[in-house]
């Protein structure tokens, strides 16, 4: 897989090109993004926010990834190793979902409603968390998803079913929200 | 035991990180954050990042009251009888004790949100600011700018709960804001009882609480401005014995400094 990474170099960050290139590569590959597809992780190291959005156009994708989103929380300006596999997992699960012919056709992700991307963040951590056999990040994630659904005990029946679903759809995922 | 205890020698276990404020505010990226202008914002449900950046505070929260826990002590400790009347002690011991009971109701509500102890750096500076040798100093640096802090800074979280229709975080929001205001009452009682017969330790003393006020409200992190996370509180501190005058100074500070370059906490 041809994965690229802007900038090459980092000045205000102690962060590796090269690195994130190998995690996006493996991560693409462990959740099932087709071989021939180009990956380019375009990295904000100028801000310390998180924001992260993926665009699948033909078989490109354009990672545009905040600095923040693959900082240690707990040090300053660092990198975090395991919070970058998180992050790269949750976008990369929602590229290889839109390349699925069997998964619908889901709204660029500018499109998408806050509870819609708590609800297909929910389903893509759930899996990539039992693919990669690492914490996904359940109480954190069920904390997003209520904020946008409600402390309900249904709206946790609903979370429940996109963190534990397999071959979902993006109706289905549609419908669970609506639960 | 020594009297005046470092903030470099604050026990904490393996789970927590420290990071120094120094490096927060020397980040290079603040200048970038200051020419695109960019700010994180009120805390509200309607920002995308909301559950991250609530996490984040509440790690605050629950840090921020170890610091107050480890002030209030300190104060107990610090002074004889002469310097610090025997019940103004107690109630800093009281205090600790509510401390202590906000420290264990900020684990449990950081679980709730899926956070974990020590997930986030924690930085000293609120328990830096409980360090002046001077007991009314010290008071007004901990019971009227850092209690002052945490009546905003649990105003804010008890709204943000009651907007995004969390029962847990609005109640326990609310209980903790209710001994803050008894404490913040406690500080302004004290300020006014021990330097009644002198005028001008009061003077220094509130010059002081301003200087710590000003450093809590973080470059407009705290104030009235929509993009402040930390929304000032006017009703509960009036509640809490400040006057209307000091508050006004506080969002004034606030929004002065919000308007100078540099560090902008990303909360």
């Amino acid at each position: 897989m041809n994965v690229t990474v802007e900038p090459p170099a980092f000045t205000l960050v102690d962060f590796d090109a090269g690195r994130i290139a190998t995690l996006a590569a493996e991560v693409a590959v462990l959740v099932g993004v087709p071989g021939d597809v180009t990956v380019e992780v375009d990295v904000d190291e100028h801000s310390p926010f998180g924001k992260t959005s993926a665009v699948v156009s033909g078989r490109s994708v354009r990672l545009a990834v905040e600095g923040g989103a693959f900082e240690d929380p707990q040090r300053i300006r660092q990198f975090s190793e395991a919070g970058a596999r998180l992050a790269l997992g949750r976008l990369l699960y929602r590229v290889a979902d839109r390349f699925d012919p069997a998964f619908g056709h889901p709204p660029p992700d500018t499109d998408l409603t806050m509870a819609e991307h708590a609800a297909w963040d929910a389903y893509c951590l759930g899996r990539y968390s039992r693919r990669a056999g690492v914490d996904g990040g359940f109480g954190r994630r069920r904390y997003a998803f209520r904020i946008r659904h409600g402390f309900t005990d249904r709206a946790d029946q609903a979370f429940d079913q996109l963190w534990n679903g397999s071959n979902l759809t993006w109706a289905d995922i549609q419908r669970i929200c609506r639960l | 035991m020594r009297k005046g205890f470092p903030a470099e020698d604050l026990a904490r276990d393996s789970r927590f990180r420290r990071a120094r404020t120094e490096d927060r505010i020397t980040d290079p990226r603040n200048q970038y954050l200051s020419q695109q202008g960019r700010r994180a914002g009120r805390l509200t449900p309607e920002r995308p990042d909301a559950a991250h950046a609530a996490r984040q505070m509440m790690h605050g929260i629950f840090v921020g009251e170890i610091q107050a826990l480890e002030g209030a002590g300190r104060t107990v400790w610090d002074f004889d009888d002469e310097e610090a009347p025997f019940a103004l002690k107690l109630d800093m011991a009281r205090q600790c004790w509510d401390e202590a009971r906000h420290t264990e109701i900020s684990v449990k509500l950081g679980e709730w949100m899926g956070t974990e102890v020590g997930e986030f750096a924690e930085t000293t500076f609120l328990y830096e600011a409980s360090c002046n040798p001077d007991p009314v100093l010290r008071l007004t640096g901990v019971n009227r700018a850092l209690e002052g802090l945490a009546i905003d800074v649990f105003n804010t979280m008890r709204e943000f709960g009651q907007a995004c229709g969390d029962p847990v975080l609005e109640f326990c929001e609310d209980w903790m804001l209710a001994d803050e205001v008894t404490h913040v009452k406690m500080g302004s009682d004290w300020l006014r009882r021990l330097t009644e017969s002198d005028p001008e330790r009061r003077e220094r003393a509130l010059e002081f609480q301003r200087v710590v006020d000003k450093l809590f409200s973080f470059r407009g992190f705290r104030g009235e401005g929509d993009d402040s996370p930390i929304q000032l509180a006017r009703t509960f501190r009036r509640m809490a014995g400040f006057a209307d005058g000091e508050i006004d100074t506080i969002a004034a500070d606030s929004a002065a400094d919000s308007q100078q370059e540099g560090w902008k906490a990303p909360v």
